[in-house]
């Protein structure tokens, strides 16, 4: 049984109803995932999942329902229209577009990755632990590969599928003694084959080092209470993707914009970053690894759009409802069904890059500056101003004069990022980024890693007792 | 357990067992269904319902975890779902170093027992017509356009939620658990201006809001009441002055109290607290100091916390964890001191390991999923400081001048040993010459340690209030399940506070 066939079914019976409209998700995912502690499996999720999302629309109202099983359809449609009978008339924006069938993009799905038997992974995983059992290093982290199809259908006629194959490695290095010692690093894309394992081990082996040996600095063991610190900062793609992934779903969204409780609500044309910036929601840019997904959830066809241009906020994103309600064009990132109520989110963040490797940066940094990895529990503590917050982790650095001093304990940030982003100094070359919290769709965010002046800090973890 | 069920679970077991395994469990789900309204602006923009059903095979062969699990819940997937947990076993295993060891289970299981749990309800939520949830909800959004002409988005939700789960194992236990969840929340936006400052105030709250139990705890919540209690305090909030800066004494009520307890306690999730979460969800303070639970003061002597899965309309209460486990109540801090964590069958063996001692007999039954395709995982039940013995009233009265009270929770995070923790509200009182003055965008920040420890005082049992979030996250692929936390408003002094934004 196949999404196809599985959406085509929900809308013939649906038809049978009489609806006015009708449109289904049909996912169907299989993931296998490896969860690691100290070199051995801890937790081995794994598993086959279907997502079925329909939306019915009839007599000026409208429901949804979401099932994971793909024979509950007729029971559950029946159940549907008997309930929207009973409920009050709406003023329900209907799709009108209809949109040609994108023709399937192979680049989503490698043949390889679609074998989830564990074993391609397992000869990646022994490899890495062997090497960095060499460094006396243990490995921590997750290996996980997923395989899935998704089809969109309405009763315009619309009909797009995709296939897609998945795989990630999010890895962490701990010092076999001192487990204060840690790095992390990840590589992700739609095959096994893409994981860059050899990057991943450069960087572990490489922070693990740099760390071993010396105390952490705090940086506000010295300082008064309340406190804060400004000071360069350098951070990694890892750390900078999450904010970008916030970003994007309280800042760009064309629903928060329109509440006037984004960053950019009210500022479309108006220079709202440094002019080295640029970021674009963009399913075609090659940097994506072929993560660019080709439809929205509403079966229109997507586009490069860019969101902040030089600077210049340019577009918030809007589906097919949110766009006539608000004199917009629907840009191609509407949610599925059941979500539409939160608005649409970019799916291929790329924030265009520089040329300054990581290492020129580092070697660049004169003044005191924070070399950050991973980023911890983030948060928008201001909406309108985009002011985040969240701790650095696993690979904290303090240089001076081009040099490494020393590892650093974890420390806090509070800062408005579309203000930190007019202190770029530097930008390396864009990558993709892709170690989701599920391993079922598409997505990652290609950003550069970002040398931002002044950067704020609010203080640090404190390991006294 | 209808025999059809029975006779499924019991074929899973003993697929597990002819292909190897030394020990399997299975959660199968009957049925999961909800349902979720929401308005918004007096318009109809979220009328969702889904359903939910499968399977999900846990087992060990050769001292290794194996897992699969599936929606297709018909007989003849019986033997490829368990062949697939046998045969990722079998490739774990290849790396084992340390077989996995389960504590042994406390009681022998009765043959033919089923353990059985469901929700105590006086109203059946899925029998009250969508047309009077949405009259409530009609009320409630017409209550703030009546009360505020400066709320511009108005957000009105009901929510609710059953689930039917079964376990198995192969040492015998089996269970059969109804779960039936309410919820329901407004949200008032006020804007001063086109393009100005925006404050927002949400009843009970933006994300704690669900209880354990029938309708007759959406009724309770007087929404339509304190719509317009929000709504005023909103537009209010536009022309307050922004918190002050500086050490202060606070007092937090009880849905700021419980999420702070919420981040706190995940740092007593022994998962963590054993390290196998660093790569996730984080660690815990507590990990270099296992050999001290029993005697390391965690809190001030005001400070009782405990894990209680037996609490009548706790979204963490059942019969049963998912790994058969019965429900308790847990200390987790005593007068201040660290005397407890939470706890599955596995790490019970290797926390004793880590203290040197054998201090735990037996598992907190803290161990729960999401859906029955979920790996089960370490997680809250429901959380309770409890209370003392002054009397909020009394408390307001007693504290000096300068003191911040801070209201329900807008914005949260806090490290990755929940140490270093920021909290902002959406609302906050200074209290400037015997009166509380409403001030906006506070915070409050800094070590965590520190901060249970200036608990100067815990209210008493008559303003503590349960509550139930909806949205805890935890486990790769990531499983949100509801936990349940009660406090009373509690007073702490010198705490760094500040404004945002």
């Amino acid at each position: 049984m196949d999404t196809t066939k599985v959406a085509q079914d929900i809308l013939t019976i649906a038809k049978r109803y009489g609806v006015e409209f009708c449109e289904v998700v049909a996912t169907k995912t299989e993931i296998s995932l490896k969860r690691i502690k100290q070199g051995q499996v801890d937790q081995p999720p794994a598993g086959e999942q279907w997502g079925i999302d329909l939306a019915l629309v009839r007599k000026n109202r409208r429901k949804a329902v979401r099932f994971d099983n793909p024979f509950l359809g007729e029971e559950l449609i029946g159940k549907m229209v008997a309930q929207m009978d009973l409920l009050p008339e709406q003023e329900i924006i209907l799709p009108t577009d209809t949109f040609p069938s994108v023709s399937p993009r192979n680049e989503l799905f490698n043949e390889k990755t679609t074998e989830l038997d564990g074993e391609g992974r397992m000869i990646t995983i022994k490899r890495v632990i062997q090497v960095l059992e060499k460094h006396g290093l243990f490995l921590s982290g997750k290996i996980a590969q997923a395989r899935g199809r998704m089809t969109y259908e309405n009763s315009l006629g619309v009909s797009q599928t995709m296939r897609f194959t998945l795989a990630c490695a999010g890895l962490f290095a701990f010092d076999r003694y001192n487990p204060s010692v840690s790095a992390y690093a990840s590589s992700g894309g739609i095959s096994l084959d893409s994981l860059d394992t050899d990057r991943i081990l450069r960087e572990l082996v490489y922070k693990c080092d740099l760390a071993r040996g010396k105390a952490k600095i705090d940086l506000f063991a010295q300082m008064r209470e309340g406190e804060e610190l400004k000071i360069d900062l350098i951070g990694e793609p890892y750390f900078f993707a999450p904010l970008f992934e916030w970003m994007g779903i309280f800042g760009f969204n064309g629903l928060f914009v329109e509440k006037g409780e984004s960053f950019i609500s009210g500022n479309i044309g108006n220079l709202i970053t440094g002019s080295n910036v640029s970021i674009k929601d963009d399913p075609f840019d090659p940097r994506t690894q072929g993560m660019g997904i080709p439809f929205d959830f509403e079966g229109r066809p997507r586009k490069t759009l860019y969101l902040i241009e030089k600077g210049v906020a340019r577009n918030a994103v809007y589906d097919n409802t949110l766009a006539k309600k608000y004199n917009h064009i629907p840009t191609g990132n509407a949610l599925s069904p059941s979500f539409r109520s939160q608005g649409a989110v970019p799916f291929n963040l790329v924030i265009e890059g520089g040329n300054t490797s990581m290492e020129e940066m580092l070697a660049n940094a004169i003044r005191p500056t924070l070399w950050v990895t991973k980023l911890h529990y983030p948060g928008m503590k201001h909406y309108q101003t985009a002011t985040m917050t969240g701790v650095v982790s696993h690979g904290v650095f303090l240089i001076e004069n081009g040099k490494v001093i020393g590892p650093v304990e974890n420390v806090r940030f509070q800062e408005s990022i579309p203000e930190a982003f007019k202190r770029i100094e530097a930008m390396s070359p864009s990558r993709l980024v892709f170690d989701p919290l599920n391993i079922s769709f598409p997505g990652g965010v290609v950003v550069p890693a970002m040398k931002i002046k002044d950067f704020r800090f609010v203080g640090s973890t404190n390991h006294s007792v | 357990m209808e025999s059809e069920y029975q006779q499924f679970v019991q074929e899973v077991l003993w697929q597990a067992k002819r292909l190897g395994a030394e020990y399997a469990d299975c959660r199968l789900c009957p049925e999961q269904e909800s349902e979720e309204i929401k308005l918004e602006n007096g318009q109809i923009t979220a009328l969702n319902s889904s359903r939910s059903a499968g399977f999900g095979v846990r087992l060990l062969m050769n001292g290794s975890w194996g897992f699969y699990g599936s929606p297709i819940l018909k007989k003849e997937n019986i033997e490829t779902v368990v062949r697939r947990a046998i045969h990722s076993a079998s490739i774990n295993s290849s790396f084992q170093k340390e077989k996995v060891f389960l504590v042994p289970r406390a009681e022998l299981w009765e043959k033919e027992k089923v353990g059985i749990y469901q929700t105590r309800i006086e109203i059946d939520p899925f029998a009250v017509s969508l047309d009077e949830k949405l009259k409530l909800l009609t009320s409630a959004d017409e209550a703030i356009v009546q009360t505020s002409k400066k709320v511009f988005w108005r957000i009105g939700e009901i929510a609710i939620l059953k689930t039917r789960k079964l376990f198995a194992c192969s040492e015998g236990v089996r269970t059969d658990q109804t779960i039936i969840e309410c919820g329901a929340s407004l949200q008032a936006h006020a804007i001063a201006q086109q393009g100005g400052d925006i404050q927002r105030r949400s009843w009970p709250d933006s994300h704690f809001y669900y209880m354990q139990g029938g309708y007759e705890y959406i009724k309770k919540l007087e929404l339509v009441e304190n719509a317009a209690k929000i709504a005023k305090e909103a537009e209010q909030l536009l022309e307050a002055p922004r918190a002050p800066s500086g050490n202060r004494g606070i007092i937090l009520l009880q849905s700021m109290l419980n999420l702070h307890s919420h981040e706190t306690v995940h740092g007593f999730e022994a998962d963590r607290t054993l390290g196998s979460e660093w790569t996730l969800a984080g660690g815990s303070f507590l990990t270099p100091l296992l050999s001290e639970i029993g005697k390391f003061r965690f809190g001030s002597e005001k400070v009782n916390i405990r894990a209680d899965s037996t609490l009548e309309g706790g979204v963490g209460t059942f019969g049963y964890d998912d790994e058969g486990t019965p429900a308790q109540r847990m200390p987790l801090v005593t007068n201040g001191v660290w005397v407890g964590l939470l706890t599955s069958r596995e790490t019970v063996p290797l926390l004793n390991q880590k203290i040197g001692r054998e201090y735990f007999k037996q598992p907190s039954g803290a161990v729960r999923t999401e859906s029955y395709g979920d790996w089960p995982v370490i997680r809250m039940t429901n959380i309770i400081v409890e209370p003392g013995e002054t009397d909020f009233e009394d408390l307001k009265d007693s504290v000096p001048n300068g003191t911040i009270l801070f209201g329900t929770n807008k914005s949260w995070s806090i490290d990755d040993v929940r140490r270093h923790f920021t909290f902002g509200t959406e609302i906050a009182f200074e209290k400037v010459n015997g009166k509380w003055e409403i001030r906006k965008n506070a915070k409050y920040y800094g070590d965590n340690l520190n901060f249970w420890r200036n608990c100067q005082i815990v209210c008493d049992e008559k303003s503590f209030q349960l509550q139930g979030v909806g949205s805890c996250g935890k486990a790769d692929p990531l499983q949100v399940v509801h936990t349940g936390h009660g406090a009373s408003p509690a007073y702490f002094s010198n705490i760094r506070v500040g404004a945002v934004g």
